[in-house]
């Protein structure tokens, strides 16, 4: 049990303190051009990994559908719900981000499902359940630390460009009103 | 509050565009997965991979499985799968050297009647053991395949430990 604490509360540090440099990004330390640049990767890599594996999902709902009961969280019915929804969802998500067109709304949506995923692992690893993660359909890796290791990263992802808007929104509205 | 307001907008949209999408597709797809699928079709015992009757027949017609019927010998010559091999699973030890042989290595798609997924789930896990790596199970069984108007047989044919050469190989 007792490293199983000390590697999330190294995650949970990790996390904050990247929310707190990406804070620091977004209150301009960074010139704007490379911080919109370092937004804009941060969106291309996590809508590409989201594209590819709902596509992998996608193709095989059956299987998806079966790794999500396999978590023994849901019941049969609604693991087969999620498993049509999610990836159509995480399509949805991802095209969001790479057009633009509400794309704050698909950051938030995957970096919620990411945290959905890493309680799901969380609570699989400490039940003991050994399965296959149903991370990218039949090309998935048993679960493991690792996997949730790599959700925070891509958790990251998603919190910066939001992060970094909401800092210019708070901003703009900051200075437009006759207080500032 | 009000940047949180148009970002719970957008995310209500997106989640309601997915769910329309995923639940359109699937109803368009040739073999629709349906949604009343029983928990035991979902993860066996043995946490062995089950198919459909579709994706099943897919492989049938490709000859790149073969059948293998877990179901007690009269039912397998009352009628089978056409090409199967029957393999009663209280003589498994006995019968796995017939199978290994008539099997060629191919991948394994194990059935028994349809709402009884135990008896051939116990005997994919004794396969595994016995060194056989592609092993899946057929979901709703021999029912399930012959309610399709997918290819049956009857007779001895192919039924393991019978007379000397009776199995007839896989499909």
């Amino acid at each position: 049990m007792a490293p199983v604490l000390i590697f999330l509360g190294i995650l949970a540090l990790a996390t904050l303190v990247g929310y707190f440099w990406l804070g620091r990004l977004a209150a301009g330390g960074l010139p704007r051009g490379p911080q919109r640049a370092l937004e804009w990767i941060a969106r291309v890599v996590l809508a590409t990994v989201f594209l590819w594996a709902a596509y992998e999902k996608a193709s095989d709902p059956y299987g998806f559908a079966s790794s999500i009961y396999a978590y023994r969280v849901t019941p049969a019915g609604l693991s087969i719900l999620a498993g049509l929804m999610m990836p159509a969802i995480e399509i949805a998500a991802a095209v969001a981000l790479l057009t633009g067109f509400l794309w704050r709304g698909g950051a938030i949506i995957l970096g919620g499902l990411l945290v959905v995923f890493i309680a799901a692992l969380f609570q699989a690893i400490l039940r003991g359940i050994d399965i296959d993660c149903g991370c990218f359909g039949q090309e998935s890796s048993p679960v493991s630390f690792w996997l949730i290791a790599r959700n925070f990263g891509l958790l990251l992802l998603a919190l910066f460009p939001l992060v970094t808007d909401r800092r210019r929104a708070r901003a703009a509205a900051a200075s437009r009103s006759p207080t500032a | 509050m009000r940047w949180w307001g148009r970002r719970l907008l957008e995310v209500v949209l997106l989640v309601a565009i997915g769910t329309v999408a995923g639940l359109a597709l699937n109803a368009a797809r040739r073999d629709p997965l349906p949604y009343d699928l029983p928990a035991s079709l979902l993860l066996t015992e043995s946490g062995t991979r089950v198919i459909l009757p579709p994706e099943a027949e897919r492989l049938y017609t490709q000859a790149a499985a073969v059948f293998v019927d877990a179901r007690a010998p009269g039912a397998f010559i009352a009628g089978h799968i056409e090409g199967a091999l029957g393999l009663a699973p209280d003589r498994f030890a006995e019968l796995y050297p017939e199978l290994e042989l008539w099997s060629g290595g191919m991948p394994l798609i194990l059935y028994g009647e349809r709402g009884n997924v135990l008896a051939p789930d116990d005997l994919a896990m004794r396969l595994r053991e016995a060194g056989q790596t592609e092993v899946v199970l057929l979901g709703f069984g021999f029912e399930g395949w012959q309610a399709r108007g997918f290819p049956t047989a009857s007779g001895p044919e192919g039924l393991l430990g019978t007379a000397p050469g009776s199995a007839g190989g896989g499909q």
